[in-house]
């Protein structure tokens, strides 16, 4: 019941949007119920409606690489998704340059979606996923202190985590690198 | 050997009383001419020139010049034959080795004349391209690209634009408030100020610091600012935008005609001032909104907003906590419409408005995020149950 009244508050109907082409979902480890995590998912994706979307993107931060493979219940979803409208399905790892080298992000994905496709989690895929890393450029400031921020700047008391709150001070760079897994 | 060459050097030598000739320096006054030769005539410079230099090719990757392939040459060996034939003087002797050696010499060291530095410059130059090249890995490290500059002009001119892309304006100095806007009558004073593409005014975290308000900027800063013609991203972190209120234009209208992007981080004004703030730049495509402030209504006061120009907005919007919908409305009403390309919404509470249908035509591109729990209030997962 609560599910699915917060799911009606929180959910955009896309069916206006006649020339979406991308849909990205990001934020996909955070603590939620995990059932109406993919029930939203699910939910927002069933109603697009445009004639060119062809483009699902799931966005990762550089640390949810690792247990990708092992969310058994994502590629599930994707997989419904992909009945409702078929999709070329996209991993984008947010990284940033500080702190990760690029091929070793590139080689860690590359690694979790092989394992993903060894145990058949992506087998209804009629294309390869596609990789791309968007590299945050750590601006000339440092990430304000999320302590230090007024109170009554954030509805609801939504304090975002520190990683995550560090990213949202990053700008995304041009620099992106794009390579496609084979299968 | 070549057969021909062959029958030309073993030919009896005429000898041409009383006529002075020169054989490759060697100057021979009643000696012997060889006139079924027209080689025989060539001037010393011919021999003694080097092979032009090649920047980036070893000495010994320039192929040396052979008896067979240079004809002078033959000449010379066969002027000495002619020389021994008729039996010369030792004074004579000694002249054409001295000369000789000379050219030897010379050609070793690779003395050219005069002529041939034209040919040698037009061929040491680096392509352009890999210029570029270069540069473009250099331009994280603003260190590397100023050392880069440095070496000749041509490299500072392709390395210029680069150098000055960025005016960052910082707290740098505490006590001085003119201080932090030196950077821009530096360049104004360099004429590098239309060079600059993205200006950035970063300020504390603390109230009490900060510094880029109107006071700050004097005539002659206004009128330097005048003079960055060229910018295409503004970058505000924790500007008071409610002081620059109403005479924002004053201050920002430089920016208004070639402005794309705005990046804001915790500006503090109302969302009216915002509103009215955006409207400022026609040519805007791109906005980011970190986080804004909304002061109290005794420190920021509220008014009517005024709209100065209606935005194109057809790039990328890009808010993060951000509630107010009252600035996109009035953009909205402003514009006809919103007509942005790529949305990216986190913990925005934008889906009233541009969710609803205000870019319904023109969006591409929708990011999605999972809410969270504290996101509602609703506490962790273990409590739901």
């Amino acid at each position: 019941m609560v599910n699915s009244i917060l799911s009606a508050l929180i959910t955009p109907c896309l069916s206006r949007f006649k020339a979406l082409r991308s849909l990205q979902i990001g934020a996909w480890a955070t603590k939620w119920y995990p059932t109406s995590r993919y029930d939203i998912a699910m939910e927002v994706f069933s109603t697009i409606s445009s004639p060119v979307f062809s483009e699902l993107v799931i966005v990762l931060e550089s640390d949810e690489i690792d247990g990708l493979h092992s969310d058994v219940e994502l590629f599930e979803t994707l997989r419904r998704m992909n009945e409702i409208r078929p999709f070329t399905l996209v991993f984008l790892v947010k990284a940033e340059e500080s702190c990760c080298r690029q091929a070793d992000v590139l080689e860690r994905l590359e690694d979790a979606i092989i394992l993903a496709t060894v145990t058949g989690l992506l087998n209804f895929l009629d294309s390869r996923p596609v990789v791309r890393i968007t590299w945050l450029s750590t601006p000339e400031w440092e990430p304000v202190p999320m302590e230090t921020l007024p109170v009554r700047h954030f509805r609801c008391g939504f304090v975002p985590a520190s990683p995550i709150s560090g990213t949202s001070y990053s700008f995304q760079d041009d620099r992106s690198s794009v390579g496609r897994v084979s299968m | 050997m070549d057969p021909q060459i062959q029958d030309t050097v073993d030919a009896p030598p005429i000898r041409v009383p009383g006529q002075a000739e020169v054989y490759h320096g060697i100057r021979v006054i009643n000696g012997l001419a060889r006139p079924e030769r027209p080689e025989a005539s060539r001037p010393l410079t011919t021999m003694t020139t080097p092979p032009t230099r090649v920047p980036g090719r070893s000495r010994e990757s320039i192929p040396p010049v052979s008896s067979m392939d240079h004809p002078s040459v033959h000449t010379n060996d066969s002027g000495l034959y002619s020389v021994r034939a008729v039996g010369m003087n030792l004074s004579n002797r000694v002249v054409i080795f001295w000369n000789r050696g000379k050219a030897k010499i010379n050609g070793l060291l690779h003395i050219a004349p005069p002529r041939a530095r034209a040919v040698h410059d037009s061929t040491c130059r680096l392509p352009h391209e890999l210029t570029e090249m270069i540069i473009a890995h250099l331009i994280g490290d603003l260190h590397a690209l100023k050392s880069f500059s440095l070496i000749c002009r041509e490299w500072y001119i392709a390395a210029v634009p680069h150098l000055h892309h960025t005016l960052t304006l910082r707290d740098t100095t505490p006590d001085k408030t003119h201080d932090k806007l030196k950077p821009v009558s530096k360049l104004h004073k360099l004429g590098l100020a239309p060079l600059t593409k993205e200006v950035r005014v970063i300020q504390p975290h603390r109230t009490a610091d900060h510094w880029f308000e109107p006071q700050a900027f004097s005539r002659r800063d206004l009128h330097h600012f005048s003079a960055f013609t060229n910018v295409q991203t503004l970058t505000l972190k924790e500007v008071d935008i409610f002081r620059f209120m109403p005479d924002v234009g004053r201050y920002f209208g430089y920016f208004s005609p070639t402005l794309r992007s705005i990046v804001l981080a915790l500006p503090c004004c109302t969302p009216r001032q915002l509103s009215s703030f955006l409207s400022l730049f026609s040519n805007l495509d791109d906005i980011y909104i970190y986080y804004p402030l909304h002061g109290s209504t005794e420190v920021v006061p509220d008014s009517e907003p005024v709209l100065f120009s209606s935005p194109k907005l057809g790039g990328r919007l890009e808010l993060f906590d951000f509630f107010w919908d009252e600035t996109f409305t009035d953009l909205a009403n402003l514009c006809g419409g919103l007509r942005f390309r790529d949305i990216d919404l986190r913990n925005a509470a934008g889906y009233g408005l541009i969710l609803q249908g205000a870019c319904a035509g023109t969006l591409e591109t929708l990011r999605f995020y999972m809410p969270t729990c504290e996101e509602f209030n609703v506490g962790s997962p273990s409590d739901s149950s």
